[in-house]
């Protein structure tokens, strides 16, 4: 099972995660955002369940706290997380729904152009490509 | 709320400020970067009134700032400032005298958490604990505006991380207005919200940090694909090696593609770009 | 603000330690040192200066290092010029008028019963010299503190300017006054008229009303150097 990053129990350990956890690649909101998902998407966080705070964000990740606060305020705007009165955030009734629709709208939208895009340069006919998904499927 | 408009200060032949303008409305931290004389603290010491500009308004909420009005709502610690050289007990009752609202549970607190010996005299004390004495005494004045110029200078890591907790940690329970300048980017990077950035004399950049995180980043790859990918962006500097280059873009993010690739700039990174000048020496 | 100020009169009065040293060493040394001298030591015939005088040391020296010393700690601590301007006089004025009511406590217990047991000869006392007791006791104390008071007013405003072009100027106009008006008879005459004034007045109000008119003017004056002064 692969490891959540935003719900853990040891403390302390920011720097060595951050390591792991953030790279260069995206903004570091961006990337913030795409972790609760994560998490949201493998059932660490189910129904209501409260998420991580933001100063827990910021410490754990070792990021500004407004970059934390940030990438929140997107979930919400989104959907994906509302505010539980005096408690903090907690994960909506149909946010995996949600996740999976967008994710998959990147996927057909981009990566799978992309994908084609590759095989074509390299000289792979479609017929190739197909046998080499099927493969790849079966494995 | 801090207001400065077409500021100008001359230092004989010197500009120091060059017709700066600048709003500071919402609290928050504030990080105010520069290189070594681009004119951080002849900023910092204008809107404290320390010294007077030679055109322009400074105004700080609602009132003309000059060097005998100088603003009750600010309290700027200056680097290496001397104080009376009296046991910092007696030191943080002095200030409590002259500041009304002076908050000394908190300060007792504070020294408290950094290993300060308040039964030392102020001249007793490392370069790095008079910064600190200095700037717990500001934490704790109660103004609403506090201007620390390179407060971090001469602590230690363990203090610097300490420093930026309790700056937050002050900032959370009273709404308050603190601007920091210093050199050491990385670290203010995770507790700023604003970022100014100066640049001889003049305001080069004044925004979200997250603006930062979302809009700086770099592409790398041959000349002629980097060139064509950020085509129309905001090309803020360049490097370039053999065939390949790496320019640095605020801007919108694009997406990555063939024969380039992307990668976040980091505050440090992004502030070299913005005031290195490499653009310049290549050209 | 009002807090500020009287907040600040406070922190000078704690830290001035230099002024009052100085004051000390001068009052021991020398005040102190002379009375046991003229007691036990008949060789002095027993004519000593007035133990109170040396305290007038105390507002001089205060109205030289508030501004010199303090200035910019008192800024460094949340301080700001006006502030300090107002709180500066306040400083002075109950230094002023303590060591003026201390001085003539001491002249009338202390050296009058000394005198009277025969233990020293006569003090030679600047409140007898002035002829502020004169007057009476209560008019001198009046007499002696806006004396001092203008001597401070003085002091810290000298102090302020010196650095400054018109600190040039006013040092040299002092010593040419001092050095050209003492010996031509008619300008001389001026100057017997400020001293008549400021001290030797018949009329203790004149010399009261004066001293605190000039001092207040000089101290105002101040206000020019203190908002250009470096922090």
């Amino acid at each position: 099972m692969r490891m959540s990053i935003t719900k853990q129990n040891r403390k302390d350990d920011g720097d060595e995660k951050r390591m792991k956890a953030l790279n260069n690649d995206k903004p570091v909101f961006v990337q913030i955002i795409e972790m609760i998902e994560d998490d949201i998407l493998s059932g660490t966080y189910g129904m209501d369940d409260l998420i991580i705070s933001t100063p827990q964000i910021s410490k754990l990740l070792s990021v500004n706290p407004t970059t934390a606060q940030h990438a929140i305020s997107i979930l919400t705007d989104r959907g994906i997380i509302y505010k539980k009165r005096g408690v903090g955030m907690a994960v909506s009734e149909n946010s995996r729904e949600m996740i999976l629709k967008e994710r998959k709208d990147v996927f057909f939208k981009r990566a799978v152009p992309d994908f084609i895009d590759g095989a074509k340069k390299i000289g792979i006919t479609g017929d190739e490509l197909l046998q080499v998904v099927k493969e790849n499927l079966n494995d | 709320m801090i207001e400065l408009k077409n500021v100008t200060k001359e230092y004989g032949r010197t500009v120091a400020l060059n017709d700066f303008s600048i709003t500071i409305g919402q609290p928050g931290i504030y990080c105010l970067l520069g290189r070594n004389g681009a004119g951080k603290t002849t900023l910092l010491k204008t809107i404290a009134g320390h010294i007077a500009a030679t055109s322009g308004a400074v105004m700080v909420n609602g009132k003309a700032v000059d060097m005998l009005a100088m603003p009750d709502d600010v309290f700027f610690v200056e680097t290496g400032a001397a104080q009376f050289n009296i046991r910092l007990t007696d030191l943080f009752s002095a200030a409590a005298k002259i500041n009304p609202a002076f908050d000394m549970d908190f300060a007792r607190e504070m020294a408290r958490r950094f290993d300060l010996d308040m039964k030392k005299r102020f001249k007793q004390l490392s370069f790095g604990m008079k910064a600190m004495a200095s700037t717990l005494i500001a934490l704790s004045s109660g103004r609403e505006i506090l201007i620390l110029d390179e407060p971090v200078l001469g602590f230690d890591p363990v203090m610097r991380k300490v420093f930026y907790e309790l700056l937050q940690e002050s900032c959370a329970v009273k709404s308050r207005t603190v601007i920091v300048s210093t050199h050491i980017i990385d670290e203010i990077e995770k507790v700023a919200e604003q970022l100014m950035i100066i640049d001889k004399g003049q305001l080069k950049l004044y925004c979200d940090i997250n603006e930062v995180d979302e809009k700086a980043y770099s592409v790398i790859g041959s000349a002629e694909y980097v060139k064509a990918a950020t085509e129309g962006l905001n090309v803020i500097g360049e490097t370039s090696a053999g065939g390949f280059l790496s320019q640095y873009i605020y801007d919108k993010r694009i997406d990555a593609g063939e024969g380039y690739d992307l990668s976040s700039l980091n505050l440090q990174d992004f502030f070299i770009a913005i005031v290195g000048g490499e653009k310049e020496a290549l050209q | 603000m009002k807090e500020s100020v009287i907040g600040m009169a406070k922190v000078n009065w704690k830290n001035s330690k230099t002024a009052w040293l100085i004051t000390a060493v001068i009052f021991l040394s020398a005040g102190v040192a002379y009375y046991i001298m003229a007691i036990f030591i008949d060789y002095f015939l027993g004519d000593v200066i007035a133990l109170g005088n040396f305290l007038y040391a105390a507002p001089l020296f205060l109205a030289i290092f508030v501004p010199a010393q303090n200035f910019s700690k008192l800024m460094h601590l949340g301080g700001n010029r006006k502030n300090f301007f107002r709180s500066a006089l306040i400083t002075y004025v109950p230094v002023a008028a303590g060591a003026s009511l201390v001085s003539i406590l001491t002249h009338m217990i202390l050296d009058a019963l000394l005198t009277s047991a025969g233990m020293i000869g006569s003090s030679l006392d600047l409140l007898n010299g002035f002829g502020f007791m004169e007057h009476g006791s209560v008019v001198a104390f009046f007499q002696m503190t806006v004396f001092l008071l203008f001597v401070s007013c003085a002091a810290h405003t000298l102090t302020l300017i010196q650095g400054h072009w018109y600190g040039w100027v006013c040092d040299g106009l002092i010593i040419a006054v001092i050095c050209v008006f003492t010996p031509i008879e008619p300008l001389r005459g001026a100057l017997v008229w400020f001293w008549n004034m400021a001290i030797f007045h018949e009329y203790a109000i004149v010399q009261i009303v004066f001293c605190l008119v000039l001092a207040l003017a000089i101290y105002a004056a101040s206000l020019v150097p203190i908002k250009s002064k470096r922090i």
